[in-house]
């Protein structure tokens, strides 16, 4: 599981960051792939990762899976070399479309997950700050409830409506806009 | 997904944080992310943390919608906590007869809004007054054989169409029905007439009157709308000017909008700007673009006015589109070093068009021709040549004209000292046009394309479908495409697919590099089977041996035409490990 660190990282060896997850395993990662993380590159910078980076709310699986994300996503940004602006736009991405799509295809293989597992994920990308993960995992979720009636989300996700007839009235009433 | 784990987690969803939940509202129309205050107790006052607003085309009563969901978004318990505005998204089908003088202000409310609701740099304002629009209407049409004599200019035919209703468009304030395609016609071309901002918002009854001759216009049925006379004023929408000095501002889209802008523009953030139909009046255009010192994407589309424009050095620019500008003239960057991307749309031009200043590393080009064919020996074929020069450092061209290869291959091109400029680095090229039956020269085209294209690896070619031929050559304006008129369903109700088992497929054997070594990839997109279209696919099957994976889609026609094509082409195919996708 823990084999995050090996591999084809050895021409960028000089900067490599340990990440201890909650069940405190190990993961050595590049910094390149560590940095997608706004929290981490925020640790880096102020020079506190020595003797590796504690994840307490991350637990070894879903790190794994996030560095996962990350190695492949950390590729893409560093693609564009010496630009000045990290600029997201798949437009420009779109330069190499070959590329592109494969980053699509891994983006769909990495969420077919559990929901339980999405969830975590959602998790551990908001703690750690990665907007790519976060944007990903959180679309899931918004696809997943659009189009579907209050009631048919309500089932989907266990979501127990405790609201009073009154409050629903009212709440239609504030936002009848949205019901037209 | 699986039962156990969503129901042993319970109710997961709802245990994110306010944050988080608006995060995944975001991504949601922005009614469909307030309906979620119905869920639950803890879905109720969510909605001030959703930070972008989506409002796609057609919902109704598009501008109370907006201005409730912004209200929305300052109510309730948890508005301390409301995200920052991040994205406001509004794409009115037509916004021409909402656009009371109330709908104005509220739209000049909603950019304020969002504005002062805005934090960092992360603001997208995308305001499109006139979504249901085409962006552009080309004219497809082969010149008949021998002749250059049927000059047609896009402008001359362009703000006329014929009607193919009885539309009544009323004033009633709705979204619009069928009749907008025909009703933009009719703006476009008084929006030309329109004054200044201040002229415009005094004048309403102007308004309601060219509406008046519009519909009385209409009703006539079958008849082109005339041109307005001068004077008729649309109220066009403008915006306000504290947009231009909004520091947050990182994406401007703007779709048939006025410009006002102030006598100091401040947009520091902006990366990112797309002007659809905004008409430049006394240079507004340049001043804006240069005026955003970090601007990386620029999009100019059927902005009418606009001769000549210069982005400043000082921008970085990584994308440059510019689609149906047809007064512009000129173009110059003052750093070319990030430029990646360049996309045209519009007519052959003149070789001095862009003047670009540093490095050229374009990577991607897409250039479409509008409208006239290019013919052999005339100058547009010269001048493309020209035009092609500063691109010859792409890996990827996308080459779009009215007929497949641009008329290159016909004998006059071959005599003449040009010849297709050298592609070096050219990895994919893309060939999008017509190719009729009988038009034998475009095998001989994608030869001297291919020839010097030493590093081409996949050739993607679309056969575009020829339009109805009665109608064209009886009636100017029947062959401005409008996708009423030309939708394959009606006039194409016969299939296109032709196979003609006698005919005699001769094509030369070739030598050519890239298709000896390099070439990986062919695919063939709307395949007619015609005997040109036939010919150019074996040609380029039979001289390329490496090919390992062939891509071929039909037009529509009968599966026993389709079988023969298929077994065909499966035929031509070399290499037989190759992977095939036929449908």
């Amino acid at each position: 599981m823990a084999s995050a660190g090996s591999g084809d990282e050895k021409a960028a060896a000089a900067a490599m960051i340990t990440l201890i997850s909650s069940d405190n395993e190990k993961f050595e990662v590049t910094e390149a792939t560590a940095t997608l993380s706004q929290t981490i590159r925020h640790m880096i910078e102020d020079g506190c990762t020595d003797g590796g980076v504690p994840l307490p709310n991350v637990t070894s699986k879903i790190l794994a899976r996030v560095i996962e994300y990350c190695k492949k996503h950390a590729t893409a940004a560093a693609g564009e070399e010496g630009s000045s602006s990290s600029f997201s736009d798949a437009a420009f991405l779109e330069v190499d479309r070959a590329f592109l799509e494969e980053l699509e295809e891994f983006d769909d293989a990495f969420l077919e997950v559990d929901r339980a597992t999405l969830f975590d994920l959602i998790l551990a990308a908001n703690y750690l700050d990665i907007k790519g993960l976060l944007n990903l995992t959180c679309q899931k979720v918004a696809d997943s409830v659009k189009g579907k009636t209050p009631e048919q989300i309500r089932e989907m996700y266990n979501i127990v409506n405790d609201l009073t007839p009154e409050e629903e009235a009212e709440i239609r009433r504030e936002t009848q806009w949205a019901f037209e | 997904m699986d039962a156990d784990s969503n129901s042993a987690g319970g109710d997961r969803l709802s245990r994110l944080g306010d944050a988080t939940l608006g995060h995944i509202l975001s991504f949601l129309p922005a009614a469909e992310a307030a309906r979620a205050a119905a869920l639950s107790r803890r879905w109720r006052h969510v909605f001030p943390a959703v930070h972008t607003l989506n409002f796609p085309v057609r919902p109704p009563r598009l501008v109370t919608g907006v201005s409730a969901a912004l209200f929305g978004r300052d109510r309730g318990p948890r508005v301390a906590a409301a995200s920052p505005l991040r994205a406001l998204r509004v794409a009115f089908d037509e916004f021409g007869y909402q656009g009371g003088c109330d709908a104005r202000k509220a739209v000049d409310g909603w950019l304020s809004y969002a504005a002062y609701h805005a934090a960092g740099e992360t603001l997208e304002i995308d305001l499109r007054l006139d979504a249901g629009e085409p962006s552009c209407k080309r004219t497809d049409v082969l010149l008949p054989p021998g002749g250059g004599e049927q000059e047609q200019k896009q402008d001359e035919f362009g703000p006329h169409v014929m009607m193919d209703t009885d539309a009544d468009p009323g004033l009633d304030g709705g979204c619009g029905g069928d009749d907008d395609q025909t009703m933009y016609e009719y703006y476009s071309n008084v929006w030309s007439e329109s004054p200044g901002r201040d002229q415009i918002m005094g004048d309403d009854d102007d308004y309601v009157e060219a509406s008046s001759k519009a519909a009385a216009a209409a009703g006539g049925g079958g008849k082109p709308y005339p041109r307005p006379m001068a004077g008729e004023g649309y109220v066009i929408y403008v915006t306000p000017k504290s947009l231009f000095t909004c520091a947050a501002l990182r994406s401007l889209r703007l779709s048939r909008c006025g410009l006002d802008l102030p006598s100091t523009i401040a947009l520091p953030s902006l990366v990112k700007l797309h002007l659809t139909r905004v008409t430049d009046q006394s240079g507004a255009m340049q001043r804006l673009v240069a005026a955003c010192p970090r601007l990386a994407d620029l999009t100019l589309e059927a902005c009418d006015g606009v001769t000549d424009l210069s982005v400043p050095g000082g921008a970085r620019l990584r994308r440059l589109a510019l689609q149906c500008c047809h007064e512009l003239a000129a173009v110059a960057v003052g750093d070319s070093s990030e430029l990646r991307v360049f996309e045209y749309h519009g007519a052959v031009l003149e070789p001095e068009f862009l003047t670009m200043h540093g490095p050229r590393k374009i990577k991607l080009c897409t250039i479409d021709l509008c409208a006239q064919e290019l013919s052999s020996g005339t100058p547009e074929l010269d001048n493309l040549m020209y035009f092609l020069q500063p691109f010859t450092c792409v890996e990827r061209l996308h080459l779009t004209s009215a007929r497949l290869g641009c008329g290159i291959g016909h004998g006059a091109f071959s005599s003449s000292a040009l010849e297709f400029p050298a592609f070096p680095e050219l990895r994919n090229l893309e060939l999008t046009g017509m190719l009729p039956g009988d038009d034998i020269s475009a095998t001989t085209a994608v030869t001297r394309i291919l020839e010097r294209t030493p590093r081409l690896e996949t050739l993607s070619l679309f056969f575009l479908p020829e339009p109805h031929p009665d109608p064209v050559a009886t009636n100017p304006y029947m062959n401005y495409e409008d996708p009423y008129m030309n939708d394959e369903e009606t006039i194409h109700a016969a299939h296109k697919l032709r196979y003609d088992r006698h005919a005699t497929l001769a094509v030369p054997d070739v030598n050519i590099p890239c298709m000896r070594e390099r070439m990986r990839e062919i695919n063939l997109v709307h395949y007619q089977g015609a005997m040109a279209q036939r010919m150019l696919a074996k040609f380029l099957l039979r001289n390329a041996p490496v090919v390992d994976e062939v891509w071929c889609e039909f037009a529509r026609g009968p599966l026993s035409i389709q079988t023969k094509l298929m077994g065909e082409i499966e035929g031509w195919v070399l290499n037989k490990s190759a992977k095939m996708t036929i449908r």
